[in-house]
């Protein structure tokens, strides 16, 4: 009878052990976990590049809301984002999804948005949009900013709050930035959140 | 279910080990978004219940009870960006039953398709796949997808799954091994036909597939098939064959969410299936649900509250059509049930529940149940 009651009790502990672990962030962690409502996602991506190597040439992240957790959903969300993202590696991350591309390309951001934005899944909503590359800034006669991308020529508008650090134009930068205008019609926004020089 | 045996319980307290001391170094591996091919992603879900009385029958004298009715663990595991694992595993009342849920490899062959070999989760039904129970408004899960759908269904196959149209579109479609016969039940229906891919008798295999379309407007439809043979090569149940078809239909826009589907098997062959008396050649179940969220509308950002309050009705029978020369009916088959009640969602992925049930079957019984629940998702 003891042993039919210390087993499952020890099933019992380390179930919970497991369960609760993923609602404790990890040291150095504490910004990395979207589904606790905590983190922005540009807070998220400041996080990882702190404890990770040479980034990819561009990144696009898109934090999501709703039924992200079970398998099917996964699997459908992987697949809309993969089929537009060109070339793009697709990496669906609890209720995030991050789209990576190593080497300089064109990177298809409008479309990879609209996709999840579109989406008439039932229970599953896009959230946050963050974009991240690295290319050039030059500033135009009317004072706004225009992105390029390393090596491939595609041109964003970027606005540029005062209070972000911004190198001279033409070096080279990396530049992070939410994306707006999804929920409307008519072109993306970009608005830098941060603009680091040389890397 | 047989209930686990010691040596289960240490498998499965062992694999729990396992997968706790795996996990936060694991999690922080693929914390780094440029760990190209390892990447480990643990989900789950998980219900406790208090039944009275308890459920599974019409004895008014019944007792209460509680249940930590599941815990479900499931993880993915990612070999490639292509390439990957998914498991799950089911802790049923308290760890006292377990099964395996799911666990198929998946490679995506292309943007929009991959292939998926392994224990797969039946595409029948809107539930079965999407059983989570954050997902639905009752306590108990809907009983047309539990006797006559047996959700939770999974066979050991292969298959495609893909999607179009911007994820409008999905379908699945698999060859799986098939049911075994001996295992239908004039009230169980075809539940305890199901072989979960454990020492599953493969002489017979089947064909199912789901095709599910999201229009605008919140409206969305799903037709589920399945047909194959389920004798598995035993001369003493002679060639038996299982046909199953479903539709269903949902609408969910702003506070309303209606729900509709329609069900039905059919046990055929070209003997009488005569050997077990009693046995349905013919089932089907009906479901209709209408939904409102009370909270809708009022709470804006990333975790939305939902009060929803529901009603359902179900009939099903899973002895709708007998053979000519069954000697026993079992009027206890034909069932109705009237359910309604609250689910509080203070996050989606949580619900706190409350729900009435009235049963009524063929034989005229009667019997009230109320529910309690809590449900969630990670």
């Amino acid at each position: 009878m003891d042993r039919l009651f210390t087993v499952p009790a020890a099933t019992a502990a380390l179930t919970a052990a497991l369960v609760l672990s993923p609602l404790t962030p990890a040291r150095g962690d504490a910004a990395l976990s979207p589904r606790h409502g905590t983190a922005p996602v540009a807070a998220t991506a400041e996080s990882e590049a702190k404890t990770t190597e040479a980034p990819p040439f561009a990144r696009v992240y898109l934090a999501l809301r709703g039924c992200t957790s079970c398998s099917h959903c996964r699997s459908t969300i992987r697949g809309m984002v993969k089929g537009s993202a060109g070339e793009g590696e697709t990496r669906v991350d609890g209720d995030r999804v991050e789209v990576r591309y190593a080497t300089p390309r064109a990177v298809p951001l409008g479309d990879v948005v609209r996709t999840l934005a579109e989406n008439r899944l039932h229970d599953l909503s896009l959230v946050d949009v963050l974009f991240e590359a690295r290319g050039t800034l030059a500033t135009q006669p009317d004072g706004s900013a225009r992105f390029t991308l390393w090596d491939t020529g595609q041109v964003f508008r970027l606005a540029v709050a005062p209070h972000v650090e911004r190198p001279l134009d033409g070096r080279p930068v990396r530049v992070t930035a939410v994306v707006g205008g999804w929920r409307e019609k008519g072109d993306l926004r970009l608005e830098a959140k941060e603009i680091k020089a040389g890397v | 279910m047989p209930r686990t045996t010691p040596i289960r319980r240490v498998v499965a307290t062992a694999l729990l080990a396992a997968l706790v001391l795996l996990h936060p170094v694991s999690n922080a591996r693929a914390a780094s978004p440029d760990d190209e091919s390892r990447r480990l992603e643990i989900h789950g879900y998980g219900e406790i219940h208090y039944n009275n009385p308890e459920g599974g029958t019409m004895n008014r004298q019944a007792l209460a009870m509680v249940d930590v009715h599941r815990l479900v663990l499931g993880w993915e595991y990612e070999f490639t960006p292509s390439l990957r694992l998914e498991a799950e595993v089911d802790y049923e009342h308290a760890a006292g039953e377990i099964e395996l849920e799911e666990a198929y490899i998946e490679y995506d062959l292309g943007a929009t398709t991959s292939l998926r070999v392994g224990g797969l989760i039946m595409p029948i039904g809107p539930l079965n796949e999407f059983h989570e129970p954050p997902n639905y408004h009752s306590v108990e899960r809907p009983y047309v997808e539990t006797y006559v759908i047996p959700t939770t269904w999974q066979e050991v196959g292969v298959g495609l799954a893909g999607h179009g149209a911007n994820g409008a579109l999905g379908y699945r479609a698999y060859l799986v091994s098939g049911l075994d016969a001996a295992g239908l039940d004039p009230v169980k229906g075809i539940r305890e036909a199901r072989q979960h891919g454990s020492e599953a008798t493969a002489e017979d295999l089947a064909v199912v597939g789901r095709l599910e379309y999201a229009a605008r407007g919140g409206v969305s439809f799903g037709a589920s098939g399945y047909y194959g043979g389920a004798d598995q090569g035993d001369p003493a149940l002679g060639d038996v064959t299982v046909g199953i078809l479903e539709a269903d239909l949902r609408l969910r826009r702003g506070a309303l969410d209606l729900h509709a589907l329609a069900a039905g098997v059919d046990v055929s062959g070209p003997v009488p299936v005569t050997f077990t008396p009693g046995i349905g050649r013919s089932m089907y179940g009906l479901l209709g649900e209408v939904a409102f969220d009370l909270l809708h509308g009022r709470e804006r950002g990333r975790h939305d509250r939902r009060l929803w309050v529901f009603g359902r009705v179900e009939r099903f029978d899973t002895t709708a059509k007998m053979e000519a020369t069954a000697s026993q009916r079992t009027p206890e088959a034909e069932r109705t049930v009237l359910t309604g009640g609250l689910a509080y969602h203070p996050i989606q992925p949580v619900a706190f529940k409350a729900d009435f049930e009235h049963w009524e079957d063929g034989a005229e019984q009667q019997l009230n149940r109320f529910n309690l629940g809590v449900a969630f998702q990670f």
